[in-house]
């Protein structure tokens, strides 16, 4: 120390310290220095969010247009039409669902194959049930000619804008070319040995014979001197080769085709007033059948419902399509809204690619109750039994096993769950004491509730070390004075104890959240990955369908999916959506630490 | 120990009896063959200077040294009523409620004045609003307190001044009815002004309880208690009317301390 | 409070409220033991199914085919007749059980004889089983290449799967490779930060934010970080898929854990440390450089390793950054330039750990890589955490101020 004491330049007058640097002493650089690296955080966030929104925000500009296309081609009038004839696809679904219950009901009968097939198949019920199911070719050949026109048109100028792209690249190419003096890139030449055999062998071109070019074109591969004579047949068969792209564009104009599509709704109305009638002359025919079972005949007045209200949805339907305008303008709001509150995420499809947030959200959501609900019990349990209860022994084993715990890796959880725990579960519920539950046995072994279970493994963790914390910082006295007035453990605990860490359990419960809701591989693994919005009106069987997650999603489809693409900044958009949220839990969480967690010194 | 009683005081029965305890955390012993007998309705006060084992052997009237893992009673005994407390039949939740205890720093529950008071008695099970209104009300009076309070009950006792949080402590403390009232150095982090308040309490509930107070100042001693017990290291020295040990020890050390020479 | 009906004033109370209250405390303590035995049995599963892949009966005990291998498909030929044979006895035994189903509880000897048939059936199959691991045929990619003739397709059937042969060597050393990186990066910069922190910063508003900032880049899912090191390193920077950009991205993953950590050792230095060196006219950056970091150095490497095992354990964060699903190279084999080395995808545990357990399906033949992969990565991930939990223990004990 004091031989440093000598080295710095002071002398007994009490001078400033030597400036090394505009000015600035060797301490406040150094101060500054590590200011500077402090900043790492704060520069982190604002990258993430940079780079999240740089691939992320042409989504919506995108989205637009291809919103925009599927308007102006006439999809979206087909995607009217086709929601009739879903309507008469689920009718026949349901009919045919009790059929197959009516076989059943037979067989419980105790009839033997034979006997059931000449009732199923006697002539009047064959005309019921086929005859319903054939009525409908007229309104599905009427509703895919429809399609495949718009289809038609739609790709045609998804092509044309392609074509073009690549138009707008050999430009730009032959400019450079023409500008620049003779400097090749390693691309260039590589291109111009490709277009020169190209060239040769379907001799395309009429400038000196293939045998020569196909020589120079060796010669260029071997790396051979270029001269300026090879950049203007450079040139000449790029100008070729951009007058080809350009045949192929054959235009499209949405304004015509959209036509075609829209016409025929007198005819339409005529195919829906025929297929009405038809169904309405096979559902009176079905009264000479007799089902037997009271319960199947009840269905079958379901059934009879549900077709009339069908049928008198048809007005509207064809209103609907009457007042369908293709060119009503569609805003960039609509775009948004078609993402936050989309219900359908539908990729790589020939009609129409959808990027609906809300499957994803659904299914995220779901999962993240499922592991609360356990790991909130579990963790903030633990967490209360050893900090209060447990002796030192106890606790000094359980508290590193826990933290222990949290260090799993989440991909070796996931394997656990697709190896062992999801066999459990099915096998579990296959068994005969559990059939009594109403949604056993499972369909899916991989299912929201498996991911759930696991998830919960990973919070309790986290939960248990936050909320063990928060006990921990209670000052010890509230415990003694509650003791001195006579308070069993149990009662301290309860009443003094657990209000005072309140706001550091609620903390600890959402940061668990945070956790379950970013964590990827457990559901990617374990939720089956089913992309629909979990019904929830199947009550307690909703927690056992498969789902997706917006974490899962990404994982899955980034490496899929071309750079730039809509579905490429569509999964950034889930990024984005995913960031804020977890920014959302953790600011809150710190918000009502700091609000409600404020205990006198 | 007790060698003679001062004729100014007056007969009493003794409610704590200790005889030749012995008390350790773990291998350092703190208590060495401590007995005593403390007496119903008067206030005992414990002197010595730090480190000399007084508060441990406040804190054995209640148990509250259970809470320390490696602290245990290595011999002898502490008699309250006549049963001794470290028996395995004895509930120590039984025992603290009859023997209240008030801290060296005060340490209201953050929760509103009201709950703090009422907390003994939720926690027995009594729950009628009348019966805990008039439970607080007669506490708070009970720790002069209640002209300064009663317009804000439901605010948080964290919110009052130093001296209003102890006394709130002691009315805690009365709320379930104690009969015997530790107190270890309570006016330690208080003004003047707040200590002479709570010194004045002390005074009043000394008709309805028998107080036992931990104490650093020996003209605090003097004026509130009516016998005093000096403690070095781990060692009862003397035990005697308050007026004896201050004018006339017997013993050199205990007057050396009195006399402040020492500690 | 009445003492009419108990020997004395303060003997128990024995009243049901009491009572409940130690039932409530067993049911905390069984919360607490079944999370411990839950997490248990996941260690114990995959301890025991692992250790079957990765440890030998016959010296040197430890299979080191497995742990230094690249991943190959496996072919497999079972043989034809016998396993023809354990199909039959299959569908027989299942044929049984639903017969012994039909039985009514009542028909003992039914019930008995078809128990009995059952057991035979069972010990059929467990000696036909056996016979069948005797005699079919497994080879490795490079075995089955270098076969002049395959086994006749009249005997065995014919089968092979994706990533089950060889061994996990490359991904070991890719995982190894990824955490080192990552922790160097992630330590200097998380020290450099903390120093600035606990040393320099004064409370304020510049102060405030860099605090939210670390606790809220803390709470930023995995994906996230994965999606970020995509944009930005990746593509923006032109480095490909690459190890480089791996460590960057867990790196970046890592630094609130190593910032917290970093500024908590050095908070816990006393002040006297400080103060005394200043007093003696050392400057600032002196002080803290004699005085402060040498002391909280231990306290920092051992906090910052249980972020590390944390990070070593992601998969999110390399799947587009950094891993390679199967790459047939180690990292040091095929390199042009130096610099090449840091700019290749490279095989991870954790990345191939998902690949095997959803890409391939599960039976005896892909169960030992399964299995093996997770006991591997759970060994290292667990060696690390527990050397951080045992060593900060013995940290708090020996630097006591």
């Amino acid at each position: 120390m004091l031989s440093r004491k000598k080295t710095d330049s002071c002398t007994t007058s009490f001078s400033h310290r030597k400036s090394i640097l505009l000015g600035l002493d060797s301490d406040s650089i150094i101060k500054k220095f590590f200011g500077s690296t402090a900043m790492v955080a704060i520069l982190v966030l604002g990258l993430i969010t940079i780079f999240l929104f740089k691939e992320g925000a042409g989504f919506i500009g995108l989205y637009h247009k291809s919103l925009k296309e599927y308007r102006l081609s006439g999809l979206e009038y087909v995607d009217i039409l086709k929601e009739k004839r879903e309507g008469y696809a689920s009718l026949t679904r349901y009919l045919n669902d009790i059929k197959a219950e009516w076989i059943n009901a037979l067989r419980a009968e105790g009839l033997t194959q034979s006997e059931i097939n000449k009732q199923v198949m006697a002539p009047e019920a064959k005309a019921f049930f086929f005859g319903y199911m054939r009525a409908g070719g007229e309104i599905r050949s009427f509703v895919k000619d429809k399609m495949d026109l718009a289809i038609a048109s739609r790709d045609q100028h998804t092509t044309n804008e392609n074509l073009r792209e690549t138009l707008n690249n050999y430009v730009a190419q032959i400019k450079r070319l023409k500008e620049s003096a003779l400097s090749w890139s390693e691309e260039n030449r590589n291109t111009f040995g490709l277009r020169l055999r190209e060239a040769a062998l379907s001799g395309s071109i009429g400038y000196d014979e293939g045998t020569d070019m196909r020589q120079r074109a060796e010669e260029v591969q071997q790396g051979a001197q270029l001269n300026l004579e090879d950049k203007e047949l450079f040139i000449k068969l790029l100008e070729q080769e951009y007058v080809k792209v350009e045949r192929m564009i054959q235009p499209v104009d949405f304004s015509i085709t959209v036509k075609e599509v829209v016409a025929d709704q007198e005819a339409y109305k005529n195919i829906l007033i025929r297929l009405e009638k038809k169904l309405n002359d096979i559902i009176t025919s079905s009264n000479a059948i007799t089902f037997g079972s009271q319960s199947i005949t009840d269905r079958i007045d379901r059934f009879k419902d549900l077709n009339a209200i069908f049928f008198n949805q048809s007005a509207i339907h064809l209103e609907t399509l009457a007042s369908w305008n293709s060119t009503k303008e569609v805003s960039v709001w609509h775009a948004i809204g078609a993402f936050i509150r989309g219900k359908d995420w539908i990729t790589a499809s020939d009609q129409q690619d959808w990027y609906g947030l809300l499957p994803l959200l659904s299914g995220s959501l779901l999962i993240s109750l499922i592991a609360l609900f356990f790991a909130i019990p579990f963790g903030i349990g633990a967490a209360i039994y050893v900090n209060q209860i447990a002796g030192s022994v106890e606790r000094n084993f359980i508290k590193p096993y826990i933290e222990f715990v949290s260090a799993i890796p989440s991909v070796v959880i996931g394997f656990f769950g697709v190896v062992v725990f999801g066999e459990a579960m099915r096998f579990l519920s296959q068994s005969e004491f559990l059939h009594w539950v109403p949604f056993f046995p499972l369909q899916e072994r991989l299912n929201a509730f498996t991911a759930g279970c696991l998830l919960a493994l990973m919070a309790i963790p986290t939960i248990f070390t936050l909320a063990e914390d928060a006990l921990n910082n209670i000052p010890h006295h509230f415990k003694e004075a509650s003791f001195a007035i006579g308070a069993t453990p149990l009662q301290t605990t309860l009443r003094v104890i657990i209000p005072t860490a309140l706001s550091g359990i609620i903390s600890a419960v959402m940061l668990g959240f945070g956790r379950v809701i970013g964590e990827t591989m457990v559901v990617l693994l374990c939720a089956g990955n089913r992309i629909k919005i979990p019904d929830f009106t199947d009550g307690f069987g909703v927690f056992f369908e498969p789902v997706h997650t917006m974490t899962g999603i990404i994982a899955q489809e980034m490496g899929e999916v071309v750079n730039g693409s809509l579905h490429y900044r569509a999964l950034f958009m889930v990024g984005i959506v995913l960031f804020f949220v977890s920014l959302l839990i953790n600011y809150s969480a710190q918000r009502v630490v700091k609000k409600y967690g404020k205990l006198e010194s | 120990m007790v060698t003679k009683t001062n004729s100014s005081l007056k007969e009493c029965t003794p409610i704590i009896e200790v005889s030749e305890l012995d008390f350790a955390y773990g291998s350092t012993q703190a208590l060495f063959n401590v007995s005593m007998d403390i007496y119903e309705k008067q206030v005992t006060a414990f002197i010595g200077p730090s480190g000399c084992g007084k508060s441990t052997f406040l804190r054995c009237f209640n148990r509250m040294n259970d809470l320390i893992e490696v602290a245990h009673t290595k011999g002898g005994n502490i008699k309250i009523n006549g049963v001794d407390i470290n028996k395995p039949d004895v509930d120590v939740i039984e025992l603290r409620k009859h023997v209240g205890m008030v801290f060296q720093k005060s340490n209201p529950f953050p929760k509103s004045i009201y709950d703090n008071i009422a907390y003994g008695l939720r926690i027995q099970g009594i729950k009628k609003k009348e019966i805990l209104d008039q439970v607080v009300e007669e506490c708070l009076r009970s720790a002069a307190l209640w002209d300064e309070v009663k317009d804000r009950l439901q605010e948080s006792a964290l919110g009052m001044s130093g001296g209003q949080q102890q006394r709130l402590c002691i009315a805690r403390a009365l709320a379930v009815k104690p009969r015997i009232l530790l107190m270890d150095e309570p006016c330690s982090a208080l003004d003047p002004v707040a200590t002479a308040k709570v010194e004045e309490l002390i005074h009043e509930l000394k008709k309805n309880y028998t107080i036992v107070i931990v104490t650093h100042n020996m003209q605090q001693a003097a004026r509130v208690s009516d016998r005093t017990a000096f403690f070095y290291l781990g060692k009862l020295i003397e035990y005697d009317a308050t007026d004896t040990i201050f004018m006339n020890p017997n013993n050199e050390q205990t007057e050396a301390y009195v006399s402040g020479r020492f500690g | 409070m009445t003492t009419k009906n108990k020997p004395h004033l303060f003997s128990y109370d024995l009243s049901v409220k009491r009572k409940t209250e130690g039932v409530i405390k067993w049911l905390f303590r069984i919360a607490t033991y079944i999370v411990i035995l839950a997490a248990g049995y996941l260690f114990a599963n995959i301890i025991y199914n692992g250790s079957k892949a990765v440890f030998n009966v016959r010296a040197p005990f430890i299979n080191i085919d497995f742990l230094t291998q690249k991943p190959q498909t496996l072919h497999v030929y079972e043989p034809k007749l016998i396993y023809a044979e354990l199909k039959k006895i299959n569908a027989q035994q299942v044929a049984l059980r639903s017969e012994l189903k039909g039985l009514s509880l009542m028909d003992d000897i039914g019930v008995a004889s078809i128990k009995s048939k059952l057991k035979t059936l069972e010990q059929k199959y467990e000696e036909l089983d056996a016979e069948r691991k005797e005699g079919r045929l497994l080879f490795s990619d490079t075995e089955y290449r270098k076969l002049d003739q395959t086994p006749f397709s009249e005997e065995y059937t014919y089968s092979n799967y994706a990533y089950s042969g060889g061994g996990i060597g490359p991904a070991i050393i890719g995982t190894c490779l990824l955490v080192f990186g990552s922790i160097a990066i992630a330590l200097t910069l998380g020290i450099l930060c903390a120093i600035y922190l606990s040393e320099y910063s004064r409370p304020g508003r510049v102060l405030r934010i860099i605090r939210l900032s670390v606790l809220n880049l803390s709470g930023v899912p995995s994906i996230v970080f994965g999606l970020f090191g995509f944009g930005m390193f990746v593509l923006f920077f032109g480095w490909g898929v690459s190890m480089i950009a791996g460590w960057f991205t867990l790196a970046i993953m890592a630094l609130p854990v190593v910032i917290t950590a970093s500024e908590e050792s050095m908070r816990a230095i006393p002040k006297g440390f400080r103060e005394g060196s200043l007093a003696l006219g050392a400057s600032k950056w002196t002080s803290i450089r004699t005085n402060v970091i040498p002391y909280a150095l231990p306290g920092i490497l051992t906090s910052s390793i249980m972020g590390i095992a944390r990070v070593a354990g992601e998969t999110a964060p390399i799947m587009f950054t950094a891993a390679f699903a199967l790459r047939d190279q180690l990292p040091w084999e095929g390199l042009n330039e130096w610099t090449d080395f840091f700019f290749q995808g490279v095989m991870a545990l954790p990345y191939h750990i998902y690949v095997v357990s959803s890409k391939i399906p599960q039976n005896e033949y892909t169960r030992d890589m399964q299995y093996g992969a997770a006991f591997v990565f759970l060994f290292i991930v667990g060696f690390f955490a527990l050397s951080s939990i045992v060593l900060r223990a013995r940290v708090r004990k020996k630097y006591k101020w």
